[in-house]
C-alpha cells in the first residue's frame, strides 16, 4: 500500500484470485486516503471487464502504516475476525469486509479491502452545522445498538473477561501497566487508577464495544444512514467504554453530541439497550470517560515511548503528546468534578441518617 | 555561544517559512495535512525550549517538599524509598537529559505518595495537595505546551 505507483497492478491482481469469474479487472485510479490516523487508508477505482460488459466500483483498502511509523499498533487479524462476524451478522450498519490480505504478500501491507461508502463521515457533516438536528438521539442510539450484542454472538477468538469486576480491574490494572513500562514516571496515571479503584460504579452486563466510537467513524451514505467503520479496537467490556471514549474524543475534537444535551442522550441510549438510569447516567459514563481512555492513550503511549527510544518516528506519533497531556488535563477536571458530587452525596446521605 | 535569537524564535521562523513558502506549493492532501501537523509540533517545541528546565526544577522541588511531609504523616515505606532515590540520584545538573532523570526519579515520589493518601481517608487534606501540583504543576503547564494543537486531518 505504501508503493503507490505498484499498487494498481497489485489491487488488479489480488483481486482477480477472489473473482474468477470476471475476465479482466482493472484498478484506473488509486489514491492515499488522508483520513485514516492510525491506519494506512487508500481508495481504488476499479473496473470489472467480462463479456464486453464491463462495471466499475470505488473500494477502500484499509493496512497498517509503514514500519516504525505507526501511531498506534493494532492487529489486523483481530480486526478481519470481527468484521466478518459483523458483515454475517448484518445487525450493526458497517461497510461489506470483502477480502483480506493477511500476510501483506499481494499488497505490501497487511490491509483489508472493504465496500466504498459514497457520501462523508459524521464528523464532517456535524463541524459546520450549529443545529445538530436528531443526529444526537441518532448517534446515541447507533452506540445503543452495538451494545445489544453479547458475547455468545461474537467470535470465540475475542477475548472473553471472566467478569465485569475482572474487565474493570483489568482497566485499571492497565493504567498501572503502561505507566510503569513508559520512559516517563506519570503520577497523573498513578493517581488516574487509585481513584478508578476506589469509586467503581454498579456493574452491566459485557457487550460488544467499538473501542473507538467518534463521529469520524460514523460514515453517513447519500441516503443518510449511518455505516459504523474502524473495527480494530472493537472488544468484549462494558458498554459505558464507548460513551465515555466518545466523550472524551469528542470533547478533543468536537462537535460533541453527547455533552450538547447528556440527559437526552442517555434516554435515547437507555431506550436503545434497555439498561436502566442507575446503571447509565452522567456520573457513570464521567468515570467511564476516564477508565476506558487507557485502551488507545496506552497504546499511543507505548508508541512515544518508542519514540524516545529512536525505534519509532513521524509527525503523527509526535502530535499525540498533546492528546496525553490534554487527557491529564480533562481527567483530573474530570475526577475533582465527580469527587465534589460524591462527597456531595455522602454528606446529603449523612444528614439524612442524622 | 550565539543565545539570540533563541531557540523558539529560530522555530518559530522555520514555521513562518514553512506556511508562507512551503505549504502554497504542495497539492498533495496527506503532504498538507503532514505540514500543518509539523506545524503544530514546531510551535510546542517553542514553547517548551522556552521554559520546560525552569518548569521541571520548580517542580522537583515542590514534589520533595511534599513527599517529605507525606512521609512524615503516614510513615509510607513506598514514598520514603521513592523520596531517598529522588534526592540520591539527583545530579542538580541543568543539562536537559541529566535533568529529565531527575525529574522521572522525583515524580515517582510524587506518584507514591499520593497513593498513600489515597488509601488512608485521614490524609485527604495532603491528597488534596498533591493532586494540585498534578493540576498546577502538570496539566495546567501541559495545557500552555499544547500551544495550538488539535486532531489535524482526522475524518
Amino acid at each position: 500500500m505504501h508503493e503507490t505507483e505498484l499498487m494498481p497492478a497489485r489491487l488488479a491482481a489480488f483481486l482477480q484470485l477472489h473473482r474468477d469469474d470476471v475476465e479482466s479487472i482493472e484498478v484506473t485510479e488509486y489514491e492515499e486516503m488522508a483520513g485514516g490516523y492510525s491506519r494506512s487508508m487508500a481508495r481504488a477505482r476499479v473496473r470489472y471487464t467480462s463479456d464486453n460488459v464491463t462495471l466499475e466500483e470505488t473500494v477502500v483498502l484499509r493496512g497498517d502504516p509503514p514500519a516504525g511509523h505507526s501511531m498506534i499498533e493494532t492487529d489486523r487479524d483481530h480486526e478481519w475476525a470481527v468484521l466478518n462476524a459483523l458483515t454475517e451478522m448484518g445487525v450493526i450498519p458497517i461497510p461489506p469486509a470483502r477480502y483480506y490480505d493477511g500476510s501483506g504478500e499481494h499488497l505490501g501491507t497487511k490491509a483489508i479491502v472493504m465496500d466504498h461508502v459514497a457520501g462523508g463521515s459524521l464528523q464532517s457533516l456535524i463541524e459546520d452545522i450549529v443545529d445538530y438536528g436528531d443526529h444526537p438521539t441518532r448517534l446515541a442510539r447507533q452506540w445503543g445498538q452495538i451494545h445489544t450484542i453479547t458475547p455468545e454472538q461474537l467470535p470465540d477468538a475475542m477475548p472473553r473477561p471472566d467478569s465485569w469486576e475482572a474487565r474493570i480491574d483489568e482497566l485499571i490494572a492497565t493504567w498501572r501497566r503502561y505507566e510503569g513500562a513508559s520512559v516517563n514516571s506519570n503520577p497523573t496515571w498513578r493517581y488516574i487508577a487509585a481513584w478508578l479503584e476506589a469509586n467503581k460504579p454498579p456493574p452491566l452486563p459485557l457487550r460488544l464495544t467499538h473501542g473507538d466510537p467518534q463521529a469520524p467513524n460514523i460514515m453517513v451514505d447519500h441516503d443518510g444512514n449511518y455505516q459504523v467503520v474502524d473495527w480494530e479496537f472493537a472488544a468484549i467490556g462494558d458498554p459505558r467504554e464507548d460513551l465515555g471514549w466518545y466523550n472524551i474524543y469528542s470533547t478533543a475534537a468536537g462537535p460533541n453530541l453527547y455533552e450538547s444535551d447528556p440527559e437526552t442522550f442517555l434516554a435515547a441510549y437507555r431506550d436503545a439497550t434497555g439498561f436502566g438510569e442507575v446503571e447509565v447516567n452522567q456520573l457513570t459514563v464521567g468515570y467511564f470517560t476516564v477508565l476506558s481512555s487507557i485502551k488507545i492513550l496506552g497504546t499511543i503511549c507505548n508508541q512515544l515511548d518508542k519514540f524516545a527510544l529512536g525505534e519509532n518516528s513521524g509527525a503523527m506519533t509526535a502530535l499525540q503528546i498533546g492528546s496525553i497531556s490534554f487527557g491529564h488535563d480533562n481527567f483530573i477536571n474530570a475526577i475533582a468534578g465527580m469527587q465534589a458530587a460524591f462527597d456531595a452525596m455522602a454528606a446529603a446521605a449523612e444528614g439524612a441518617t442524622s | 555561544m550565539i543565545v539570540r535569537p533563541t531557540t523558539a524564535q529560530l522555530l518559530r521562523d522555520v514555521r513562518h517559512e514553512l506556511t508562507t513558502v512551503v505549504e502554497p506549493e504542495v497539492s498533495s492532501a496527506t503532504a498538507q495535512v503532514a505540514l500543518e501537523q509539523i506545524d503544530i509540533i514546531l510551535e510546542q517545541c517553542a514553547v517548551r525550549a522556552g521554559s520546560e528546565i525552569a518548569w521541571m526544577v520548580e517542580e522537583i522541588d515542590e514534589i520533595e517538599a511534599y513527599a517529605a511531609d507525606v512521609v512524615a504523616a503516614t510513615a509510607d515505606a513506598a514514598t520514603n524509598a521513592a523520596l531517598d532515590a529522588g534526592r540520591s540520584g539527583r545530579s542538580g545538573s541543568l543539562a536537559l537529559d541529566d535533568l529529565v532523570l531527575d525529574y522521572n526519579l522525583m515524580s515517582e515520589a510524587l506518584s507514591c505518595a499520593i497513593e498513600a493518601c489515597m488509601s488512608d481517608h485521614a490524609q485527604r487534606d495532603l491528597r488534596d495537595r498533591g493532586v494540585e501540583i498534578l493540576r498546577v504543576r502538570r496539566a495546567e503547564r501541559e495545557t500552555v505546551v499544547r500551544a495550538n494543537w488539535r486532531l489535524v486531518g482526522r475524518g
